[in-house]
């Protein structure tokens, strides 16, 4: 078995949890931690003994997105792009990085033949709501927050969320960034079921012991006519069309939106900056940062 | 008019009400059953005065799915562990159990609007029947679930169509009994009404559609219909009917022997007690309270 710095791996219940551990920075989704989920997720998948992944997040927290800590070339403006490179390289290069780094993850996760059930709690932002919402099933903590802040210095959305919530539903929170807490969440089709925070666990591994009493190649087929059965529908185009969009939006960058975060990335300051930017959002429409309970 | 033997055909109030009549069955779909359920649509399509048609079930059963009695691949002499009849190869295997979807799309595609009445239990493809109808409206017993994917079996796309990705696989990979609030809220249902007023409820709609041009409710229920197949449902069907195949075919010793012990032995009644008493509580409906 491998030996994992940055998730923690426990068989149990007939299953295996899989948990994203940085506490530190809320679990936030580095290079290192997705190769080692990648790792962790191949293992479960060769373990006959394992019928189910369940994934979730360390101290309470699923994850606050990709980790964005890096130091990243100076730009130069107004162009947006590394000082002395060229607009074709480094669009070559986030397409190829794209693909590698996100996509083929992605797929690689959607297509797994065992169920994958993220259990999600706390924070859940950005890439993460995609990596909780590609699970199979998703249950969410009563006080689960998903939201994709990233929108608001410019970055994409992922077409998971269309397909969970809907054209509208999906549009409300991705062209603003806004949180939604985990009653909205189910209202949208986004999670499965809301469970106090302290049985969440529990709760899936319940789900998982359920799973594991159906012989495992009905329950591998029956994953199959759900998910293939979507990508007959489009859903495989969507995607791929998202990734090419999602080049694009990671290569934009706009002075006015953009400089003030690099600054702050570089001197450290990255806290005040997102103060600065979701300043002008609150109230959210839900969650802790939502001035009453469910202000809309 | 076709005679029918195991449904019965009831004009009324602008409509035609098709009752699956196989009580003593729960209303299991036999070959037979089907077969007449076809050409009550082949009666409906050529009678102007019926606008639209109301399916439900007699009894306290909607329909329990397959009859597992005449399922054509359903060789109980299997020689372990190869999982297959003795002398049989596995084209014959396979061969047995491809068949026809049309009999499920037909409802789909049907010119007049089909309104399920869903009056209790409906299991397996008894779920798919009441799913293919294009309005349906529960009675607050009624019972969805797919028992059938805990010996080995298929889930069918449509509820993912209907249910959305999440909720479909949450009872389809554990074949989990949901109640009509549950179909309600997840989008299986249009509508959940008390016992006596399902009948009375479904007439209803059956009558202000008629007060509709046929034309114009046949072009409107197009839209709908071939709208989805358009956007791939027809695609996603396909598929879900190959891998219905090996949802069938692919047996291990350990989930199937038992069945077809039972069959021969005992009865499917004690087998089916002994598959399902693990999964209880069931998480909604009538096995959900008492543990076994």
């Amino acid at each position: 078995m491998a030996n994992y710095q940055t998730i923690l791996y426990e068989k149990k219940r007939r299953g295996v949890q899989i948990t994203l551990n940085r506490p530190k920075v809320l679990n936030a989704l580095s290079e290192e931690l997705l190769n080692e989920l990648d790792a962790a997720l191949e293992e479960a998948r060769t373990d006959a003994e394992i019928r189910a992944v369940v994934l979730t997040g360390a101290g309470g927290v699923f994850s606050t997105g990709e980790d964005i800590s890096g130091d990243d070339r100076p730009t130069a403006w107004p162009y947006g792009i590394p000082e002395n490179s060229s607009l074709v390289y480094e669009y070559d290069k986030i397409r190829d990085q794209d693909r590698k780094s996100f996509l083929e993850r992605q797929l690689y996760r959607w297509e797994y033949p065992k169920p994958i059930i993220g259990a999600v709690s706390g924070w859940c932002l950005g890439a993460a709501s995609w990596l909780a919402l590609t699970c199979h099933l998703t249950y969410a903590a009563d006080d689960a927050v998903f939201g994709q802040p990233q929108i608001r210095h410019a970055s994409g959305t992922d077409f998971i969320w269309v397909m969970l919530a809907g054209f509208k539903n999906a549009l409300r929170y991705s062209l603003t960034g806004d949180h939604i807490d985990a009653r909205e969440a189910l209202r949208l089709g986004l999670v499965n079921q809301i469970v106090p925070k302290d049985k969440l666990l529990d709760e899936c591994f319940a789900f998982v012991e359920r799973v594991a009493l159906v012989p495992p190649e009905t329950v591998k087929i029956n994953l199959h006519i759900s998910r293939m059965g979507l990508e007959m529908m489009g859903l495989r185009k969507a995607w791929l069309l998202n990734s090419e969009l999602s080049a694009m939006a990671r290569l934009t960058k706009e002075e006015e939106f953009n400089r003030k975060m690099e600054e702050a990335r570089q001197k450290g300051g990255l806290k005040a900056f997102f103060q600065t930017r979701d300043a002008p959002f609150q109230p959210e429409p839900f969650g802790p940062r939502a001035r009453t309970g469910n202000r809309r | 008019m076709a005679e029918y033997k195991e449904i019965l055909y009831q004009k009324q109030r602008r409509g035609v009400l098709i009752t699956l009549n196989r009580p003593e069955a729960m209303n299991a779909i036999s070959r037979s059953l089907i077969k007449e359920l076809h050409q009550a649509l082949d009666d409906v399509e050529k009678d102007p005065e019926i606008r639209a048609v109301i399916l439900t079930g007699a009894g306290r059963a909607f329909s329990s799915g397959m009859d597992q009695g005449n399922q054509p691949g359903r060789r109980r002499d299997k020689v372990w562990p190869y999982g297959m009849a003795p002398g049989q190869t596995t084209a014959q295997l396979i061969e047995s159990w491809r068949h026809d979807d049309r009999n499920f799309m037909r409802l789909w595609e049907f010119g007049k609007p089909i309104i399920g009445a869903i009056n209790g239990w409906t299991m397996g493809a008894g779920s798919w029947l009441a799913l293919f109808t294009h309005i349906t409206i529960a009675s607050e017993n009624a019972v969805f679930s797919q028992p059938e994917v805990r010996h080995g079996s298929n889930t069918s796309f449509m509820w993912t169509l209907l249910a959305g990705f999440k909720n479909a696989l949450r009872y389809g990979l554990t074949g989990d009994h949901i109640d009509a609030q549950e179909a309600l809220r997840i989008g299986l249902v249009n509508k959940v009404v008390p016992a006596d007023k399902l009948l009375d409820e479904c007439f209803h709609i059956v009558e202000r559609i008629a007060l509709v041009p046929p034309e114009t409710v046949k072009i409107n229920l197009a839209v709908a219909t071939m709208g989805l197949q358009m956007m791939g449902l027809r695609d996603a069907l396909l598929l879900d009917n190959q891998l219905s195949v090996p949802a069938h075919v692919l047996l291990r010793e350990e989930y199937r022997k038992p069945l077809d012990d039972a069959r021969a032995n005992e009865g499917i009644r004690t087998y089916l007690k002994l598959r399902d008493g693990p999964f209880q509580p069931e998480p909604f409906g009538p096995k959900s309270k008492n543990r076994q």
